[in-house]
C-alpha cells in the first residue's frame, strides 16, 4: 500500500507530509531554542557581574561563522531550484558548495571551542560560558544533523533525482526549510551571545 | 510557507542583524575610540547594503514567479 500525500499536496492542509512534518518539527525546536533564550534571559538579569559577550569571546570568528551560514542558507536555495529545473551537475555543485560551508562553519567553532579550553574556560567556569557553550553546542549539533542530510542527498540519495524527480524535490525543499531555520537560530545567536 | 518564502523571511532578518551589528560598532567606537570597532561596522554594513541589494532581486522574483511552494 502506498503512503497518501507524499508527492500531492492535501487538499484540506494544501501540504504535502514531509513539509507538515517539517514545519511541525521546528514549532518544538522554537520551543527548545525559545526555553534556553528564556534561562539566559533569567541568568543575566539576576547576575550581579555579567560579562560583556565581547570581552570573553571571539567576536571575529563569530561574525566570519555569520557570513558562512548567510551564504550557505543561499546556496541550499540555488541547489533545491537546480532539482525542480532538471539541472543535476548544478544541484551537485550548490548542495556541495551548502555541505562545505557546513564544515568551514564547524572548524571555526571547534577551533574557538579549543581555544577557550586551551584557556582555562569551561561550561563550568560560570553562568555565562555555561549557557554559551549550551546554545552553541547544541546549535552545533544541529548543523550536525544537517549535514548528515545533506550528504546523504548529495551521495547515495541523489539517485531519486532521477526516479521520482518531484519527491526528490519535496525532500531538498524540506531539508532547506530546516538549514534556514538553524541559519535563523545562528543570526540570533551572534548578537545576543557575542555583542549583547 | 515555502523554501523561498522563508529564504525571503530569513534575509530580511538579516538584514536586521547587520543593522543591529552597525549599532553596537559605532556605540563601541565612541566609547572605546577602537579603530576596529569602526572597521568592524564598515564590513557590516557592506554586508548589509549587500544583503538589501539580494533582497530587493528576490523579492522582485517572488513578485514575478511567486514563491515556488504550494503555500
Amino acid at each position: 500500500m502506498q503512503i497518501p500525500y507524499t508527492v500531492e499536496t492535501r487538499p484540506d492542509t494544501g501540504l504535502h507530509n514531509s513539509k507538515l512534518g517539517i514545519w511541525l518539527f521546528l514549532a518544538s525546536e522554537v520551543m527548545l531554542f525559545g526555553a534556553l533564550f528564556s534561562s539566559y534571559i533569567l541568568l543575566r538579569i539576576n547576575s550581579p557581574d555579567w560579562p560583556a559577550g565581547h570581552e570573553v569571546l571571539n567576536v571575529p570568528i563569530a561574525a566570519f561563522n555569520t557570513v558562512v551560514l548567510i551564504s550557505s542558507s543561499i546556496t541550499v536555495l540555488l541547489a533545491w531550484g537546480a532539482v525542480k529545473f532538471n539541472e543535476f551537475k548544478k544541484f551537485r555543485l550548490y548542495l556541495g558548495l551548502t555541505i562545505l560551508l557546513a564544515f568551514v562553519f564547524m572548524i571555526a567553532k571547534a577551533y574557538e571551542y579549543n581555544a577557550k579550553f586551551s584557556h582555562g574556560l569551561y561550561p563550568s567556569t560560570d553562568n555565562f560560558l555555561g549557557i554559551y557553550f549550551t546554545l552553541t553546542g547544541l546549535h552545533g549539533l544541529h548543523v550536525v544533523g544537517g549535514l548528515v542530510v545533506m550528504i546523504y542527498f548529495w551521495g547515495p540519495g541523489s539517485g531519486m533525482f532521477h526516479s521520482e524527480p518531484k519527491h526528490f524535490a519535496d525532500r531538498i525543499e524540506v531539508a532547506g526549510i530546516y538549514w534556514h531555520f538553524v541559519d535563523l537560530v545562528w543570526i540570533f545567536l551572534f548578537p545576543v551571545l557575542y555583542l549583547l | 510557507m515555502s523554501l523561498k518564502a522563508f529564504h525571503v523571511f530569513f534575509i530580511l532578518i538579516s538584514i536586521l542583524m547587520t543593522t543591529l551589528v552597525v549599532g553596537w560598532s559605532v556605540r563601541a567606537f565612541k566609547m572605546t575610540n577602537d579603530m576596529s570597532h569602526l572597521g568592524f561596522g564598515c564590513l557590516f554594513f557592506i554586508l548589509g547594503l549587500g544583503l538589501t541589494g539580494y533582497a530587493v532581486k528576490i523579492l522582485k522574483d517572488v513578485g514575478r514567479n511567486g514563491t515556488g511552494g504550494e503555500s
